[in-house]
């Protein structure tokens, strides 16, 4: 079912919808990253994302949301990963139920805030030198493969997987830095 | 560990997903950084990507189909699509030590993770990143150590700026202003923190570089939106003034944060733990150096008298008082000059290199007194009105009301300056003998606002309509910009870098090939900063 069809049939919004659509964006973030883990390829986890939204916006707002809509929307993500990964392949995921289970509560106790977040990801992303944000572009926004930026930039592959690898390593130094720690809860 | 890392790029074969699928349940902390760096993986796909889907979030009502359709939209197909469905059933055949998604791997696959374990530095790699910014204007400046001195249009030199008196503006590489007065020491050290140790410094953040922070011995302010000054004097005491938007000072020795908005301030002494507020002196900050006004050198002045009182004839060089009896006005309105194809230096004024008027292809005309040619598009080979130096048309009422409105900037209003090219005119400034007349003063930039001002102008009946113009840059006769204007366009900004080297600046208006009706390029506030 089209999304926007699924938006438009909701269109006469009562108070409850706003809420869980308002819910929804804020958590997204979170199920997306949560679906990438069971999904990695990034066009086949986009299409679960899709369904997830589409299974929590056309909820029937007369029955009651549960207590924690995070844990909610990453359930059913949860169930909805599971099917698209049986129906794409016979291998099994890489994460059995029980480390399923320990993700799935991680991703529900992560930070409700995006923004310092992503403040962060921005901030750290200008302190890259041009080469390595050059190599970000290509890889994130122009979509290129490590084998493809080799012949582009005329290096080889395993230089630039190299490459990556330590501009992402860079990368997640600053952002730890700019973030608070992450509290550890015994 | 890497294998989060090659999981997420689909590379992980079964043992070494076994592996990464132990040590997930070997200890609770270990979901918890598993969960953190798919996160980031996350956010910097979506910051990549331009995925705003957080400000979306923050104003639902109409973007509400924005906040939900957004993951519906893909990224446009990719053209292997196809062949990876005959790609499938081969992975899918593959021995079990091959992993389902090893396919997908050559496929635009946006999942990276950021390794668990803290790499090597990737400065040492692909060099550090440098504080990068230029010093975009000065007045009156007086460096201590005139060697090591920003210079216009160069990046800013490493290590400690020690400005003895006077004002120097200099903008980072991410849009940040700092406007700097003396006597002060300050200290780039990266593009979003500079760390001053004495003088007044007035800092201008744009949207995209909040969270720029100035440290001082005293307190560190981080900017939350715009603009305000910090002030350190000779013992280190610092004084925060609110100009624009909102700060965050914090003392050093202390870790308590003061939010400070528009109109307020507050001061640390040094050593102090706490953050007093004071009254605020936002007038005392500096905001916008001092530029040279073009327009006051087309009417005689060196850039810095606000003249605008007499103006120059188009054909001849001359110079030409203001109208100041209808008559005279009536006239000057109505003159229609035809070219002669020469350049004519402007004996009256030595700051204009000259003026001529473009005729264009097929024969070059010339630009400056170096002699520099341009072969510009036919043009009707005749100038309208002469150089003034103001819109005449308003002073005489004939224009209506508010014509002079650039966009929301009166530009006859007080304060403001209009210098009117309606085509075909060209006026050439001297660069050198403007840094001569001002040994103190820098500039980099030719700025203004440019549009075709006629855009509401009545049409005569059976008036050939002209609706193209053009407005040309040259800097030592090299075409730097180039605007086709029709006549109802809206304004533009005109952004051109002048180098340290530069002799001559050509500013030059044409007819568009269609005739010069209505063709009256007008520039707002043209001024070199």
């Amino acid at each position: 079912m089209c999304l926007r069809e699924v938006v438009s049939e909701l269109f006469c919004m009562s108070g409850a919808i706003e809420d869980v659509a308002r819910k929804w964006a804020a958590a997204q973030p979170l199920v997306d990253s949560f679906i990438s883990l069971m999904i990695p390829d990034y066009h086949d986890a986009q299409d679960v994302l899709q369904e997830v939204a589409a299974a929590v916006l056309s909820h029937d707002s007369s029955r009651s949301v549960p207590e924690s809509f995070n844990a909610w929307v990453i359930g059913i993500a949860r169930n909805k990963a599971m099917d698209a990964h049986r129906r794409r392949s016979a291998d099994k995921l890489v994460f059995d139920s029980e480390a399923l289970q320990l993700l799935a509560d991680a991703h529900e106790r992560a930070e409700a805030d995006q923004g310092p977040l992503h403040d962060a990801m921005e901030h750290c992303l200008k302190r890259l030198a041009s080469k390595a944000r050059h190599l970000v572009e290509m890889r994130y926004q122009d979509s290129l493969s490590p084998g493809e930026i080799a012949r582009t930039t005329g290096s080889n592959v395993r230089a630039i997987n190299v490459a990556l690898h330590r501009v992402r390593a860079a990368l997640r130094e600053c952002i730890e830095m700019r973030l608070a720690p992450v509290v550890d809860v015994p | 560990m890497e294998l989060l890392d090659k999981h997420l790029d689909g590379l992980l074969d079964e043992a070494e997903a076994d592996e990464l699928c132990r040590w997930v349940k070997e200890d609770p902390r270990h979901a918890r950084i598993v969960t953190r760096a798919a996160m980031i993986h996350q956010r910097l796909r979506q910051v990549m990507r331009g995925r705003q889907l957080l400000e979306e979030a923050a104003s639902l009502g109409a973007s509400l189909d924005d906040a939900v359709i957004l993951p519906a939209i893909r990224l446009e197909p990719e053209s292997e699509t196809a062949m990876e469905i005959a790609e499938a059933p081969e992975g899918m055949q593959s021995s079990p030590a091959t992993p389902a998604f090893r396919y997908r791997y050559w496929r635009l696959v946006a999942g990276i993770a950021l390794p668990i374990l803290v790499g090597v530095a990737l400065w040492s790699i692909l060099g550090p990143a440098k504080p990068t910014g230029a010093l975009v204007a000065s007045a009156d400046a007086v460096w201590e150590n005139p060697a090591q001195a920003p210079r216009a249009g160069t990046p800013l030199p490493r290590g400690p700026l020690n400005l003895t008196s006077g004002v120097a503006q200099m903008r980072l590489e991410n849009g940040v202003s700092l406007i700097l007065e003396g006597p002060a020491k300050l200290e780039v050290q990266s593009e979003t923190t500079v760390r001053l140790t004495l003088g007044k410094l007035t800092v201008s953040v744009p949207p995209n570089a909040h969270g720029f922070t100035v440290e001082t011995p005293a307190a560190r302010t981080v900017d939350l939106g715009t603009e305000f000054g910090v002030l350190v004097d000779s013992s280190g005491n610092t004084e925060t003034h609110v100009i624009r938007g909102t700060v965050e000072m914090t003392p050093v020795a202390g870790s308590a944060a003061t939010h400070l908005t528009a109109g307020n301030a507050a001061r640390v002494g040094l050593g102090a733990i706490s953050t007093q507020k004071i009254a605020a002196l936002t007038g005392s900050f500096v905001q916008d150096v001092p530029a040279i006004d073009l327009v006051d050198v087309v009417s005689g002045g060196d850039g810095t008298t606000r003249r605008c009182d007499s103006g120059i004839d188009i054909g001849s060089g001359g110079i030409l008082p203001l109208p100041t009896d209808r008559r005279a006005m009536g006239i000057a309105l109505s003159r229609d000059i035809q070219g002669d194809g020469r350049f004519h230096p402007c004996p009256g004024r030595t700051l204009v290199g000259g003026i001529f008027i473009p005729h264009g292809s097929p024969t070059p005309d010339t630009v400056d007194p170096s002699g520099h040619q341009f072969i510009f598009p036919t043009t009707n080979n005749h100038a309208y009105n002469d150089l003034w130096p103001r819109d005449l048309a308003v002073l005489d009422g004939s224009r209506g009301p508010n014509p002079d409105v650039i966009g929301s900037v009166d530009y006859a209003g007080s304060g403001h300056r209009l210098l009117l090219l309606h085509a075909n005119k060209g006026i050439c400034f001297d660069l050198n003998a403007l840094r001569t007349a001002h040994p103190d003063r820098q500039f980099s930039h030719l700025q203004s606002v440019c549009v075709n001002l006629n855009a509401h102008a009545l049409r005569k009946k059976g008036a050939p309509i002209s609706d193209r113009s053009e407005f040309w840059v040259f800097i030592d006769g090299d075409l730097r910009s180039h605007k086709l204007i029709h006549r109802t366009d809206e304004p533009f900004d005109v952004d051109v870098p002048i180098e340290a080297a530069a002799h001559y600046l050509a500013l030059v208006a044409t007819d568009g090939g269609d005739g010069f009706d209505w063709d009256v390029v007008s520039l707002g506030d043209p001024r070199l900063n």
